[in-house]
């Protein structure tokens, strides 16, 4: 018996994080898709990244899909802008795909920050996709959302058991269009309705 | 188990591959920067064959980056398991395992999932219950540890198990992402729940095997160890018969001799030989050998009949009945002039000190050696030291060498029993030093005869 107690514990430890970690609320019922009266983006679109998150590729994808006019460049700087009439950001850290590019998160945040401002000069429509899952759920992608929310015109994120994130909670007081998708598929028409 | 002085280079090691495994990451920044090129690829290409090939990679770099983080908790709280219990052993693996896991979070932001982690430790606490604590403990563990680990990154990637907070490691968020996109999550939920299980169950199946093996080999040992003990049980029955046969036969050699003497007396008085002829003088001789031989017979039936002995004398009648004809071994003998007679069982005593020299020149093994007698007077006993460089005797075995049976040459174990059992029966005592592959040391000590003693003690008969 006492040979099995480090085995017992580890056990209950495991289920209890298991036990926190399964949500069991309900999912907020303003949650909309779509919701968008007119399209507010204008082609050529440039998809760019805050935070480095894998996940622009995949929106990139599906712009090609939509047939699109848009480029997909995660590094991009606000000196690329002028070729361009909307930019998507892609919102999630990932510590691996920062290191890739060979910059700090503090570095990607002033990189951020400096694009937006460039985005909101040349008065062009930011449309924020956040498809960060709980794997994404990290201090860092709360500090990008922060950072990126008040700048966007539209917000595109995936619906999960939680509803909004707590940190997401602010969203409706922004007063900004939201589309949260039952699952990655469904990104394609907001997409498409943001631009026809 | 392992030695005691080898724990302390196990603990170093076992730091060292710790520190490694944290530190891994930043060794192995290309093969990150392949990882992610490779997701990157498959998504912009649409190409799922690419995103297997990033997963077999991402399933390769965490498994040596989790095997030497774990391997090196174990060998590390393994240098305690002799100090501390079992229980606080695997206590300090859980901890030592969970710091470090806190520090790659910190140090690289990878989220690495705390659930996964309890997970391992849990499945590794219970297979390891099952593994011997034997020598070949910490490389069974690896093996176990291998494959636990390798279906734990397996887990990683089951998207199903995400919503448990399993797999929120940045590449496993990666790779599900993609997968997500290519096949609605399909592909891996079937593929690494295979994987996740298949390695599980071949760790199981090994852990049990290994079990299964140790409890047979424990059996046999068991079994034979009982198999020996009947042995010798029935080698000292088959002994003690043969003794009691001896004792019997040389107890019935005493009639004819007393029958011989009676003989020889009456022919004596009969021939009436005058003292200084030819005649006279044989009857002498034959009549002290008559004396010699119902000495001996009387010695080797009571074990403590004594005579005084010249220790010269006793000394010359062991070395002249010793082997040394092919042997390298010098043997001296130092006795001071002026000693006192001993009384001792001639007979049994010799036995007893050809048993201690016949040991060391074995300990030479055919080699060059030497072998010192010293006898002196010491508080009004005689001692003898008999000293050799031969192999020597390992300190922890020096308590068990007076037991019956112990040898550690396969031989009967009985010679150095002997030697006690027959110097406490002459009111003495022996004792032994040894210092491997340097020397042996074995010093007898019995007391003189005093002045005006009976010489002939007799017991009951002897039988071993």
């Amino acid at each position: 018996m006492k040979k099995s107690i480090p085995f017992l514990l580890c056990l209950v430890i495991a289920l209890i994080i298991a036990f926190t970690n399964m949500d069991t609320s309900q999912s907020n019922p303003m949650t909309t898709y779509p919701n968008l009266p007119a399209p507010i983006g204008k082609e050529k679109i440039l998809i760019t990244s805050a935070g480095q998150a894998m996940e622009g590729a995949i929106v990139y994808s599906i712009s090609e899909s939509l047939h699109l006019d848009a480029d997909y460049r995660p590094r991009a700087l606000d000196s690329d802008l002028y070729d361009y009439q909307s930019v998507i950001i892609i919102l999630g850290y990932s510590a691996n795909g920062l290191a890739y590019t060979n910059r700090s998160f503090q570095e990607e945040l002033s990189l951020t920050k400096a694009l937006l401002t460039e985005a909101i000069l040349q008065e062009l429509p930011i449309i924020v996709v956040d498809l960060s899952s709980r794997g994404r759920d990290s201090k860092h992608t709360r500090e990008l959302f922060e950072l990126v929310t008040p700048y966007t015109a539209y917000y595109i994120g995936l619906k999960n058991e939680q509803g909004y994130h707590p940190y997401k909670q602010d969203l409706p007081k922004l007063d900004i269009p939201v589309t949260l998708l039952n699952e990655l598929d469904d990104l394609a028409t907001p997409l498409n309705s943001a631009f026809r | 188990m392992l030695q005691d002085k080898k724990y302390p280079f196990i603990g170093i090691a076992g730091l060292a591959l710790v520190i490694y495994g944290i530190a891994i990451s930043s060794f192995f920044e290309g093969w990150s920067n392949f990882i992610t090129e490779t997701i990157y690829e498959s998504i912009l290409l649409q190409d799922s064959g690419q995103l297997l090939i990033a997963t077999f990679a991402y399933v390769a770099k965490g498994f040596l980056l989790f095997f030497f983080i774990y391997f090196g908790s174990m060998m590390m709280t393994h240098v305690f398991s002799k100090r501390v219990s079992g229980l606080i052993s695997s206590l300090l693996f859980m901890a030592v395992t969970t710091i470090s896991i806190f520090t790659l979070n910190q140090l690289y932001q990878e989220n690495f999932s705390y659930l996964s982690h309890f997970i391992t430790i849990t499945i590794i606490s219970l297979l390891q219950i099952f593994i011997p604590k034997q020598r070949y403990f910490l490389t069974i563990f690896a093996i176990i540890l291998l494959l636990v680990i390798m279906s734990m990154q397996w887990l990683q990637l089951i998207p199903s198990l995400s919503q448990l907070g399993i797999g929120t490691g940045d590449f496993a968020v990666m790779i599900k992402m993609a997968d997500n996109y290519f096949t609605k999550n399909n592909l891996f939920n079937t593929l690494a729940t295979i994987f996740f299980l298949v390695f599980l169950i071949i760790a199981i199946i090994f852990t049990f095997l290994i079990h299964l093996l140790h409890k047979q080999i424990y059996t046999l040992k068991k079994y034979h160890e009982q198999e020996e003990k009947l042995r010798d049980a029935q080698v000292a029955l088959a002994e003690s018969k043969v003794y009691q046969e001896i004792a019997m036969v040389v107890h019935d050699l005493n009639t004819p001799l007393v029958t011989v003497e009676g003989l020889l007396s009456l022919i004596q008085l009969k021939m009436q030989p005058e003292d200084q002829n030819q005649t006279a003088a044989y009857f002498n001789r034959m009549n002290q050998s008559l004396n010699r031989m119902k000495d001996m017979i009387a010695e080797i039936l009571y074990e403590n009949t004594k005579h005084p002995i010249e220790v010269k004398e006793l000394l010359k009648y062991v070395t002249s009945h010793l082997c040394l004809d092919e042997q390298l071994v010098r043997l001296t003998v130092n006795i001071p002039p002026d000693l006192p007679p001993i009384p001792v069982n001639k007979i049994r005593f010799s036995r007893a000190i050809a048993n201690l020299l016949e040991n060391a020149i074995t300990s030479f093994a055919g080699k060059a050696g030497e072998i010192t007698t010293n006898v002196k007077v010491v508080d009004n006993r005689v001692s003898f030291q008999i000293r050799d460089n031969g192999s020597g005797i390992e300190a922890d075995l020096l308590d068990q060498v007076w037991t019956d049976g112990f040898s550690t040459r396969n031989s009967s174990g009985l010679g150095l029993s002997f030697v006690k059992k027959v110097v406490e029966s002459h009111a003495g005592t022996v004792t032994i030093d040894s210092v491997p592959n340097r020397y042996t040391i074995i010093c007898i000590s019995i007391p003189i005869k005093k002045e005006g003693e009976i010489n002939v003690e007799r017991d009951h008969l002897s039988r071993r």
